[in-house]
């Protein structure tokens, strides 16, 4: 080749990014010099450079940067929650107390912390939550029990209004309450649930770890509400898991919802969710319905009789 | 890092530590570059964020993986990229053909026209909305051409566009887009080189235009990593 053919672009712009060396580098190069068109081609390729360089990127849009602060901040307090209640039911072996706050250190509890220790992202996204999850487990029967007892007293004392309208709404809810943790023990007994509003566009990759992550998120909002005082309107939009009478509706949901909940028996087969989350899947509305093994996503019409599940995903499965 | 402003590598020590605002300031301090390479990998302002969102639960998750061999923002950059290039595998369809693209231009170009009235508002109008400071020299004619340059990086292969959005776009060395793309720098420049070649059709009418003044620059910041083999 000696300047009798003309390279084409992209040889010309490997030159220009010195790709092209040796003999045919300089053969080239000498071809460039002398070659208006080359020439001309090589000033073209660094004006795209250019263009590109003054193209202006844009600002993270707010109600982007909204929705990842959000996720960020469900994050935040499932790890927050993690090394609590490791804190409290680990109480023999080892004080490993403030667990990982070196990762050299607390073996277990650090990795429980910070699961995502393996090379690749996506299966220890997976496999993350779980572990994160074991201890919060561990600690639902407490909770379950405190809160229920806390229920039963909000029905006695203060909360006529709350008490009757959990169990008109729901009607499978028991009237007479306070039967800790036997909702969640019997597969066939009605359930009784919460519906939360929390915002979250639950995304296929990340589903099931949304999804632990946003029950987490309920259950430390559960234990932050014992200690609350009980205000019976407090609980509001972002509820917590609930048992027997001790459910609180939020407001917008205070009228019986019975294809809802029709739906999420069907869904759950009986067993009472632990999660009934009325946010959005790939933008699309949806509820996101969850037991501690399986959730599900399902389209906002849902009913018993057509659930319209769009999909589900097994939450324990270590893959 | 004069000042009182903790560093990147700091922040990131204290949310492996255990503090709770860490990583969020660490996320307000880097959050517009880091959409910048989502957005133009991605090319869809909700895919883009959606990659975003994964990544940084995925670095918070990952950070005390972190060595400290390169710079945290670095390793936050290489998240976001892989979060991008995984969330384009799996939506090919859209990112890959040319062909349906003359209708999005079309609302595109609607979008930017609304954008401009309302800048960051809806979700949708992430390519058309500005960097804060930048709203006022959004002449008809930059809209144009961002448009197109939008436009035109579709039409890459995701890995040429990965790498041409980080050296062209956002001004990376060849160096250190090699380390957030995992590939050799060798492999940078050829896929920068070959991306340029590929946009060079659709953006020869845009240099007639407006790039006079910006020819030489450009030029002399590229060649700087180029000399060494001619």
């Amino acid at each position: 080749m000696s300047g009798q053919r003309h390279p084409d672009t992209e040889t010309l712009a490997s030159l220009r990014a010195g790709l092209v060396g040796g003999l045919h580098g300089r053969r080239l190069a000498a071809h460039v010099a002398r070659c208006a068109r080359c020439a001309a081609t090589g000033d073209e390729l660094a004006a795209v450079s250019s263009l590109l360089a003054a193209t202006p990127t844009p600002a993270l849009p707010a109600s982007f940067e909204r929705r990842i602060s959000a996720a960020l901040a469900a994050e935040t307090a499932a790890r927050a929650l993690t090394a609590g209640s490791s804190e409290e039911t680990a109480t023999g072996p080892a004080a490993l107390g403030q667990a990982g706050a070196d990762p050299g250190i607390a073996g277990e509890h650090a990795r429980a912390r910070v699961p995502a220790e393996r090379p690749k992202a996506a299966p220890s996204r997976r496999r993350g939550p779980a572990l994160r999850l074991r201890p919060a487990m561990a600690f639902v029967p407490l909770v379950l029990c405190v809160l229920a007892g806390f229920g039963y007293l909000l029905s006695t004392i203060g909360g006529p209004s709350n008490g009757s309208s959990s169990s008109e709404a729901f009607s499978t809810a028991s009237p007479s309450a306070a039967v800790p943790a036997a909702g969640r023990e019997a597969p066939n007994r009605p359930a009784t649930f919460v519906v939360t509003a929390s915002g979250l566009n639950y995304l296929p990759s990340t589903l099931g770890s949304q999804v632990r992550l946003e029950m987490a998120a309920q259950y430390s909002s559960s234990s932050g509400q014992q200690s609350m005082a009980p205000s019976a309107s407090g609980s509001a939009s972002r509820n917590s898991f609930a048992a027997g009478s001790a459910t609180t509706i939020p407001s917008e949901f205070g009228a019986p919802n019975s294809a809802l909940n029709g739906c999420v028996l069907r869904v759950t087969g009986g067993v009472r969710p632990s999660l009934v989350d009325k946010a959005t899947y790939q933008g699309q509305p949806a509820y996101v319905i969850a037991v501690p093994a399986r959730a599900w996503v399902v389209e906002r019409g849902c009913t018993a009789s057509h659930p319209a599940i769009i999909t589900t995903v097994a939450l324990t499965a270590t893959r | 890092m004069a000042g009182g402003e903790p560093s990147d590598a700091e922040l990131l020590r204290r949310h492996v530590a255990g503090d709770p605002e860490a990583f969020g300031m660490l996320f307000a301090r880097h959050k517009d570059r880091l959409w910048a390479v989502a957005l133009r990998t991605v090319c869809d302002p909700e895919d883009a964020a959606d990659a975003l969102q994964e990544a940084m639960i995925s670095a918070f998750r990952r950070a005390a993986d972190f060595r400290g061999d390169s710079a945290v923002t670095t390793w936050l950059h290489r998240i976001v990229v892989n979060a991008s290039l995984d969330r384009l595998r799996r939506r090919q369809t859209r990112s890959v053909s040319w062909s349906g693209d003359p209708e999005a231009l079309d609302a595109l170009a609607a979008q930017a026209a609304r954008g401009g009235a309302a800048p960051g508002g809806s979700p949708s109008s992430g390519i058309a909305a500005q960097a804060p400071g930048t709203a006022s020299l959004d002449s008809a004619e930059a809209v144009e051409t961002r448009l197109d340059v939008d436009a035109a990086l579709r039409t890459l292969p995701a890995e040429q566009r990965a790498a041409l959005v980080l050296v062209d776009m956002l001004g990376y060395s060849v160096a250190d887009a090699a380390e957030i793309l995992s590939v050799s720098p060798g492999t940078v420049k050829s896929r920068c080189a070959r991306g340029r070649s590929r946009l060079l059709p659709y953006l020869s009418h845009l240099r007639t235009n407006s790039a006079r003044g910006g020819n030489q620059p450009g030029a002399a910041s590229v060649s700087s990593e180029q000399e060494g083999g001619v």
